[in-house]
This record gives C-alpha cells, sequence and structure tokens, in this order.
C-alpha cells in the first residue's frame, strides 16, 4: 500500500473509533495495533508497540504535566483562589462593565497559577457568574469574558499542555512556556478593551454596579494579603526558568512547594484538600499521559510507512511560500479543534507538521505559539469545545447551548485576530523566549 | 459477588493512591535535589531514573481507576446522535476496548517475559532488571479489560468533564 492510503486508513479509522466514543486514548492503542501488525511487522511489531509505550512514557520531560496540575490544584482546594478573585474584585471600580474586567483579571492571574483551563473556567462561572447575572449583566458579557479568560491557562505557564506539546515535537519546554506570555497579555488587554467599548455602547449590557463604598485600606488590603503574594508562586516558577536557573521540571516541582507554602501560610492546608488536590491530579495527569503512551508507535508507523515524508515531498512540491502553509496549518488545527480534544490534536498532527515546518523553514518556536493559541480556541468552538460544556455545567438551567456559543464568539475573534497578528509578526511569540538565550 | 466489587474498586483506588504518592514523591524529591545541588554540591541518587520510571508505574497503575471514574477523554457529540440505539453503541464500544486491552495485554507481557529471559536490565544511574518496569503494563492492561467488561454490562452514566 502507498504512503497516501496508510495515512487515509489510520486516520480514517481513528476518526470512526473517536466518533463512536471509544476513550481517545484506546483509539490510538487500536489503529496502533492495526499499523504495528501490518507495518512494523507482525508479531513483532506488536512487542515493540509494547515497549514503546513504556519508553514514550519513562521522559523526565513529561515530570512537569502532573506537577504543574497539582500545583493548581493545591491553589483550588486551600481556597486561596476564591479569596483571591474577592481581592481582585475590591480593587477594579467605576469601569463600564467592571464584573466581567474582574473575570478578565482574576483568570488571567489564575491562569498563571494553574496549567488547567478547566478548573479556571470552572472557578470564574461559580464565584462570578451568578453575582453578575444577579447585578443584571447580560448573560453574554458574563459568560463569554468568563470562558475567554478561562481558556488564557492554555498559554499562561504553568500549562501542562505546552509541556506536552513541547516534548511531542522536540521543542524547548522552557521557552515554549515562556513565549506563550506575551500572546496571552495582549489577549487580555484586548478582552477588557473589548468589554468596556461593548459596556459604553450599550450600558445594559453591563448595568453600572455599585459595590459598597470602601475605604482604600478594606479595598487594597486584601489584595495585599491575597493576590501578591501569589506572584511569589509566580516568580518561582517563571524566575527560574526565565533566569536559566531551573529546568521546567525543577520550576514545576519548586511552584508544588510554594503552592503548599501559600496554602499553609493563609491556614487552609488540609489533609482532605491535600488529598483531593492529589486525587484530581492522578484523574487528569492519567488521562493525559495515557494519551502519550501511543505516542511513538503512532508516529513510527507514519515514519515508517512513508506518509510523514510523502506528505511533506507533495506539499514541499507544491512551492507554497512558509506563510501559506503555516496558515494552513492553522486551518486544519482550527477545523480539528471544533471536533477533537486537545491531546488528540497534538498526536495527530504533530508526526506530520512538525517535519512540515522545519522542512520549509517556519520557526519552531512560532510554531508551538500557533499550536497552543489555536489549542485554547479549539477549547472554545462548538461543537465540541470543552469549557463551552464547563460553562454550561455552571450556568442556570435557563441558559441553552445557543447562548452560550452566541457569548464566546466576540473573544474567539478576537482569539483569532491575536493568531493573524502572530503569523503577521511572529515576534510577538519569540521575543520573550529570544531574551533568554 | 458485592464483596468481589468492593475488593475490586478498592484495589483500583489503592493503586491510583500509589500513583498519587507517586506523584507527591516527585514533587518532594526534585526540589531535595535541588537544595541538596546547590547547598551541598550533591543530589539524592537516580533522582531523575526514579521520576522517569515512576511517571511509567503512575500512569499504568492509575489508569484503571481513571476508567472506572469515566474520567479517560472520548469525543462523545457524535455518538449521541445515535439517540435510542445508544446503549447498544456503548456496549459494542466498550466490548472493543476490552478486546484492545487483551490484545495489548498479551503483548506487553510477551514484552515483559523476552525481556525477564534475556536477563534485559536498566542500566542507568539505578540499575535493575527491565522487566520490573515493563511488567506493570500487563498487570494494568488486566483491570483495564475487566473495567470495560464491567462498563459494557452496567448503564450508561453522565460522563466527566475532563481535560485540560
Amino acid at each position: 500500500m502507498d504512503w497516501a492510503g496508510v495515512l487515509i486508513l489510520m486516520l480514517g479509522a481513528l476518526c470512526v473509533l473517536l466518533m463512536l466514543g471509544l476513550p481517545v486514548a484506546f483509539a490510538f492503542i487500536a489503529v496502533n495495533i492495526g499499523g504495528a501488525f501490518f507495518i512494523l511487522g507482525g508479531e513483532n511489531g506488536l512487542i515493540q508497540m509494547t515497549r514503546n509505550a513504556a519508553s514514550s512514557l519513562t521522559n523526565f520531560q513529561l515530570a512537569p504535566i502532573p506537577l504543574f496540575i497539582l500545583m493548581g490544584e493545591i491553589l483550588f482546594h486551600s481556597g486561596i483562589a476564591y479569596r483571591a478573585i474577592d481581592a481582585i474584585e475590591r480593587v477594579i471600580t467605576r469601569l463600564p462593565g467592571r464584573m466581567a474586567l474582574v473575570s478578565v483579571a482574576g483568570g488571567t492571574v489564575f491562569s498563571a497559577l494553574s496549567g488547567s483551563t478547566i478548573a479556571n473556567t470552572a472557578m470564574l462561572g461559580s464565584t462570578l457568574l451568578p453575582d453578575m447575572l444577579k447585578r443584571g449583566y447580560h448573560p453574554s458579557m458574563a459568560m463569554g469574558p468568563i470562558m475567554a479568560s478561562g481558556a488564557i491557562a492554555m498559554l499562561i505557564p504553568p500549562s501542562a499542555l505546552a509541556v506536552l506539546l513541547g516534548s511531542l515535537a522536540g521543542m524547548s519546554i522552557a521557552q515554549l512556556l515562556v513565549a506563550g506570555i506575551l500572546p496571552a497579555l495582549i489577549l487580555a488587554g484586548l478582552f477588557a478593551l473589548y468589554i468596556i467599548t461593548r459596556a459604553l455602547m450599550d450600558p445594559s449590557l453591563a448595568p453600572p454596579d455599585d459595590p459598597a463604598r470602601l475605604s482604600p485600606k478594606e479595598r487594597w488590603r486584601p489584595f495585599i494579603r491575597y493576590v501578591l503574594p501569589l506572584f511569589g508562586i509566580f516568580l518561582v516558577v517563571i524566575g527560574g526558568l526565565l533566569a536559566g536557573l531551573a529546568t521546567p521540571t525543577e520550576s514545576a516541582a519548586l511552584g508544588c512547594v510554594a503552592a503548599v507554602i501559600a496554602a499553609a501560610g493563609y491556614r487552609s492546608l488540609t489533609w482532605i484538600g491535600l488529598k483531593k488536590a492529589l486525587m484530581e491530579t492522578v484523574k487528569i495527569s492519567v488521562m493525559i499521559l495515557f494519551i502519550i503512551v501511543a505516542s511513538q508507535t503512532f508516529s513510527q508507523i507514519l515514519s515508517f510507512s512513508g506518509a510523514t515524508s510523502g506528505l511533506i515531498r507533495t506539499i514541499e512540491g507544491l512551492a507554497l511560500d512558509p506563510t501559506t502553509i503555516l496558515i494552513a496549518i492553522i486551518l486544519i488545527l482550527l477545523f480539528l479543534g471544533c471536533f477533537i480534544d486537545q491531546v488528540s490534536m497534538m498526536m495527530v498532527t504533530i508526526p506530520i507538521f512538525v517535519p512540515l515546518a522545519e522542512a520549509v523553514g517556519i520557526d519552531l518556536l512560532v510554531l508551538g505559539v500557533v499550536y497552543l493559541l489555536t489549542m485554547e480556541i479549539g477549547l472554545l468552538t462548538p461543537p465540541f469545545g470543552l469549557l463551552l460544556f464547563v460553562m454550561k455545567g455552571v450556568a442556570p438551567p435557563t441558559i441553552g447551548m445557543g447562548q452560550i456559543y452566541r457569548a464566546v464568539t466576540p473573544f474567539v475573534i478576537i482569539k483569532l485576530a491575536v493568531l493573524a497578528l502572530i503569523v503577521l509578526f511572529p515576534q510577538i511569540g519569540t521575543i520573550l523566549p529570544e531574551a533568554m538565550r | 459477588m458485592p464483596i468481589l466489587k468492593t475488593l475490586y474498586l478498592r484495589l483500583l483506588g489503592l493503586m491510583a493512591g500509589i500513583a498519587a504518592a507517586i506523584f507527591a514523591g516527585i514533587a518532594i524529591a526534585i526540589p531535595v535535589n535541588v537544595l541538596l545541588r546547590n547547598a551541598f554540591s550533591t543530589g539524592i541518587p537516580g533522582v531523575l531514573d526514579g521520576v522517569e520510571y515512576g511517571l511509567l508505574a503512575a500512569t499504568f497503575l492509575a489508569a484503571p481507576w481513571v476508567l472506572a471514574r469515566d474520567a479517560h477523554v472520548s469525543v462523545d457529540i457524535f455518538a449521541a446522535a445515535f439517540g435510542r440505539a445508544r446503549p447498544a453503541l456503548d456496549r459494542l464500544v466498550n466490548l472493543l476496548g476490552a478486546a484492545l486491552a487483551l490484545i495489548f495485554l498479551y503483548y506487553s507481557l510477551e514484552a515483559t517475559l523476552i525481556s525477564a529471559a534475556r536477563g534485559s536490565m536498566v542500566r542507568q544511574t539505578l540499575v535493575f532488571p527491565e522487566w520490573w518496569a515493563l511488567a506493570v503494563m500487563p498487570f494494568s492492561m488486566a483491570f483495564i479489560a475487566i473495567e470495560f467488561v464491567r462498563r459494557a454490562l452496567r448503564r450508561r452514566d453522565q460522563r466527566q468533564m475532563i481535560g485540560l
């Protein structure tokens, strides 16, 4: 069978199995079993497949995944994050769309402490949404900023998926983690600008609320007490990376220790909370790592069958410029993001897109930032955008999926605009990591 | 039968607990290693190997528990369109999952036995027989196969929201 037949058969079988609802990890294992038998050499290929599974996981670079998740879970279960949101709410005053701005600021701050977009969105949704609806915010103005800023956790370190991307694609994980910071801050700034403009144009979307009059001390004290120390944790994680003093794994482990110290400092550290944080970490990390079990064999089959090189030769034959190829990659990732989860997106596309990018001269770091942002958008695009369902889970039953889709649309457009900016000005993604070199 | 079920679920919980202990161990060992390296120019011997093989063990040990909690991510949106045929589809998919786990079990057991027969060793900072590490795969896959069969026999519950 020629390479095109192998590629179509493997991706087609994967699509069918995913659509039937087979857990993603097992859909990859199924395709690998077929591919290993027919392409890697019968039963020996299958034995090799299981050995590959072990070697896919015995990789020190993957260690930040559970550690970043654990760090966020400790902060989440100790209640520190909720107090931080309350403190942020006190200092943002007299601005149009105030509560929506609080959700953007809170989402961005917690993104710097947690690698989980789901935890971020669920926390913002459960704390801020009921309050915003009660104050008369239009559901679009209440839910859109929460989902959009919840998803920023994908870009701002600690991002577990950035670690996975770096590991699978052979990119520098430390540089990739740092590369997401600037695009994330641009996004947060544009969200705030959009919210203020919309609230000024149509005040009924976000009625001016009048928080209880507080003295400056009452306003700023909780911020100094509950938010500023959290920057210490961010500094522990990012400072070591930026200065080149610590590897991503070391930064992540130090972040866990810092989170435990912070929780203990706020007298919020309990055995029950710690146990919950650990078990949630096991659940989320193992879900991701078990998909990685199939990664090495999947890319080996694509490579041995000639599918990877054949596809790259064909695309090179089209004589397209790197920007056009990057745009095509983005369109494919955006399409995939509508239907499949982020880990699967990476597993299917990285074995093809990374060699392709190297062949046509696309900077891998730019490709990495593009991946992170498109995956972030994939969390928000119907029908499978995971955060849309998280929002449905925390929203009142009267709010339907249609309303949630409409709420997130302007923010998805902003994210697409930033994606276009990165294609036009790749320095947005590379300026910080280059400063590390 | 209820006793057997309780014992089985406790065993899955215990395996997940070991995975949690491994992750906690990694979170403690690495900072201690950084401290020792910077303060005393020494370190914990074999910490890198411990982390790598810890990831392997934790992932395979906890995978059956994650499946039992319906937390392995899957794409539900198309299967939902099957309507009244959905329970039958779910049963079929779970039986397929069990078959895949059994195939993986068989060949990972082969890989483990071949490694043991050859006396293959992991020779990094830590030195130990390779089959010790490989054995976790067939062990885990046996429980995953059982869990898929259990899922095929029971009514479908609401899936959890899982991901990053």
